[in-house]
């Protein structure tokens, strides 16, 4: 916790005096007049010897110019250049001078308040993350599938909107999987639910369909500018997985211990993650458009697509699927009582790219605010 | 699993050595024995208060790269407000909570190498250097930064380039 403070205290021993003395004298320069405390006579002297031998144009430059020249002499000297503007009192660069504070003019002590109340928002925000963190670590990043009843359990105390919803649920679906609310959840939802079903098909059709969606990413992240040396060996994680499944090597649990396992399990997350982003890229004239402030996509994509933990908008959903060619219906259930039930929405990709892909059902997620899970529809 | 960590490194390596770059003057394991810890050197860039000087890193690579992040740090001495003049540390999002897989080790020095010349004097690791950008002293700061440049990151050889 401390950590910050003794750190900037620290620095403040290490070059500090120039800097202090410095800050006095640009202030000086700014604002014509300010209400320096103290050693405001011998700074104003300062400033004016500074004055004669600058024109006033330039100032900055030509100043700059000045101190290069003594720099350039010697480095012992600089340093006493550079402090020479400031009072005498102060000996630069020696760290055993008295306590820094006290030549502090007010405001230079008030913005490190204000820095202070900064560092301690920052720890605050960190701090809260990490116990929310903590919290997630505590669900399997992916879960055994539960019968939905539970799912109404969890809002027993709650609210009956949530309740009617999960009844209207239950009509057609009797299953939910939770994933762990990391950031990842939808990639990873989505990531379990195609493999499971690709599993479960138990079709070679369904699942070369799917083999040859995915070598097609490779193209598509090309494409799109990432080199083959940042992903290909996270490809080849996911290609391994998909191709056991082929091979008949792999069962439900097996498929759950694998999406449990941190590493395989992180790479496909990170692997779905990549194809968004070099989706959203390749079709930027598209979604451009609905990104906020005007952001730009490279930026928004290494910022918010390709960064693990980062939770995703409505237009990953449409990218991941356009681009891997799997259908998806998300039941968006909130506690807005305006709809007396859940919404689907569906994500289907273009028609003419479905070809053998036509069989696989779609897969269905749930979303609560902020959240994804698995849901299954009963046969 | 090690293996793939080397794999990819091994990849960064290669890829490095195949297009040798000026800014990044060195960019390699510090032994043959342990991969997971590596030294590059930055270049400063020119018409900036770094132009001329050289600067070693320290990158430590976790098992969990590359979807964790590296752990890069000066070792040279450096005046800038967002690294720690002590420890090195350096204060980058893309090293801490905007890490991806899709940057390398050679992309993440190159950020930092931006970094230098576009100071962030809000979340600052060195106050000194910060404040003075804050109230606006760009002389004064630039010619600490020179100071520090020239006492630090200029002792090896290569002075007769930047003059």
């Amino acid at each position: 916790m401390g950590g910050g403070d003794d750190n900037s205290r620290e620095e403040i021993h290490d070059g500090s005096m120039t800097n202090q003395e410095e800050n006095t004298n640009a202030q000086q320069n700014l604002e014509p007049s300010p209400n320096l405390p103290e050693k405001t006579a011998i700074a104003e002297e300062d400033s004016s010897k500074e004055a004669k031998q600058i024109p006033e144009e330039k100032p900055n430059e030509n100043a700059e110019g000045n101190n290069v020249e003594q720099e350039q002499s010697v480095i012992a000297d600089n340093a006493q250049a550079v402090g020479a503007s400031a009072t005498e009192t102060i000996s630069v660069g020696n760290s055993s001078t008295g306590p820094v504070e006290a030549h502090k003019p007010e405001d230079t002590a008030n913005r490190d308040a204000a820095h202070e109340d900064q560092v301690k928002f920052q720890q605050n925000l960190e701090y809260e993350i990490s116990i929310k963190k903590e919290e997630a670590e505590r669900t399997p990043l992916v879960c055994l599938s539960e019968d939905i009843q539970k799912l109404y359990q969890e809002y027993e105390q709650g609210s009956d909107v949530y309740r009617n919803k999960i009844m209207k649920l239950a009509e057609r679906h009797n299953k939910i999987r939770r994933c762990r609310g990391d950031g990842n959840c939808f990639y990873r939802a989505f990531g379990f639910a195609w493999f499971e079903r690709l599993l479960l098909s138990n079709n070679s059709t369904i699942l070369r369909a799917a083999l040859d969606s995915l070598v097609a990413t490779k193209t598509l992240l090309n494409s799109s500018g990432y080199q083959p040396l940042v992903y290909d060996d996270i490809y080849d994680v996911v290609e391994e997985q998909m191709k056991a499944i082929e091979r008949g090597e792999r069962d439900d649990s097996m498929l759950l211990a694998i999406f449990q396992t941190d590493e395989i399990s992180n790479h496909i997350v990170w692997y779905l993650r990549v194809i968004t982003a070099a989706y959203l890229k390749k079709y930027r004239q598209e979604y451009e458009p609905f990104l906020e402030f005007e952001t730009e996509m490279d930026q928004y994509c290494s910022k918010y697509v390709e960064v693990m933990d980062q939770e995703a908008d409505h237009i990953h959903v449409i990218a991941l699927t356009k681009a891997l060619n799997v259908p998806v219906e998300i039941a968006y259930m909130s506690g807005s009582d305006a709809m007396e039930q859940v919404n689907f929405h569906e994500f289907y990709p273009d028609n003419e790219a479905t070809g053998g892909n036509l069989t696989l059902k779609p897969l269905v997620l749930l979303y609560r605010p902020g959240h994804y899970d698995i849901l299954y529809r009963k046969e | 699993m090690v293996d793939s960590v080397a794999r990819r490194l091994l990849k960064e390596l290669k890829d490095y050595q195949n297009e040798p770059n000026p800014d990044l003057t060195e960019l390699s394991p510090i032994s043959d024995e342990n991969i997971l810890i590596w030294n590059a050197v930055l270049r400063g860039e020119t018409d900036t208060p770094y132009e001329g000087g050289h600067w070693s890193l320290r990158i430590e690579v976790p098992k969990t790269y590359p979807i964790h992040p590296p752990k890069i740090k000066f070792l040279t001495k450096i005046c800038h407000p967002n690294i720690s003049f002590k420890t090195g540390e350096i204060c980058l999002d893309i090293l801490k909570t905007a890490w991806s897989p899709a940057w390398t080790l050679q992309s993440a020095c190159m950020a930092i190498r931006l970094l230098l010349s576009n100071p962030e004097p809000t979340s600052p690791l060195n106050c000194d250097a910060a404040n003075l950008l804050r109230c606006g002293d760009f002389m004064g700061y630039e010619s600490l930064v020179k100071m520090y440049t020239q006492l630090h990151a200029m002792n090896q050889q290569d002075n007769e380039e930047s003059s």
